[in-house]
């Protein structure tokens, strides 16, 4: 299924609706497409709006990133994202998914902290990986 | 069907996105039905505020940050 459309305030976000087996939980987020993250997760504000009590899943590692570190947990089973383009759907299972908590170094402004908390999800590269991703101008095509 | 809400409430956001900012500048903000349910400077308190008006609702929400300093994004 091919996605298109602009950048949004230069970057690339992606609507998805996420179902987690395990937890019996749903959601919808923005998912920022980055390629310089190495691993996709859902964010603190998408974690906690779903419901997702971090002290029931399992904390797996630090993950470290600019402006501090964060806790990366794992959510066993499947969580599932749909994505739509017009009329077509298309639901990717991704396996023991990841959900972050931030710790937010000292100097990191309050403001960007916020920008940082208010991100829905990343998209990162272990899943661009098996995507066709291209740019051109103002605009962004994702076959996924 | 939550999804496409969840679209919808997006585009309100981002076709209103001067106006909100104003009104709720430097707030988190959670937009459902294509309205403001609750805004204010804590994520948490926000959110919990949101769960009492809109109950499950909230899970397919936009939650939005609308601040007003330009901040370059490198994540």
């Amino acid at each position: 299924m091919i996605i298109t459309g602009p950048f949004q305030k230069g970057q690339i976000l992606i609507p998805a609706e996420i179902k987690i087996d395990a937890l019996n939980l749903d959601g919808s987020a923005n998912f920022l497409v980055d390629t310089g993250s190495t691993v996709s997760f859902i964010n603190e504000s998408t974690a906690l709006k779903m419901g997702i009590d971090y002290s029931k899943i399992l904390y797996r590692d630090t993950l470290a990133g600019i402006g501090g570190e964060a806790e990366v947990y794992e959510i066993e089973g499947f969580t599932r994202l749909k994505f739509e383009s017009g009329q077509d759907t298309k639901t990717i299972p991704r396996k023991n998914f990841l959900a972050v908590k931030h710790s937010f170094c000292e100097h990191v402004r309050e403001d960007a902290r916020k920008r940082i908390l208010a991100l829905g999800g990343i998209i990162g590269m272990d899943m661009i990986k098996g995507f066709k991703f291209t740019t051109s101008g103002q605009n962004f095509t994702l076959d996924v | 069907m939550a999804l496409k809400e969840f679209r919808e409430d997006k585009q309100y956001l981002d076709a209103d996105y001067e106006r909100l900012k104003t009104e709720h500048a430097n707030e988190f903000v959670v937009i459902h039905s294509k309205q403001v349910v609750a805004s204010g400077a804590n994520l948490e308190t926000v959110l919990s505020e949101a769960r009492e008006k809109i109950g499950d609702n909230l899970k397919h929400s936009v939650v939005e940050y609308l601040g007003t300093r330009k901040v370059e994004m490198v994540v």
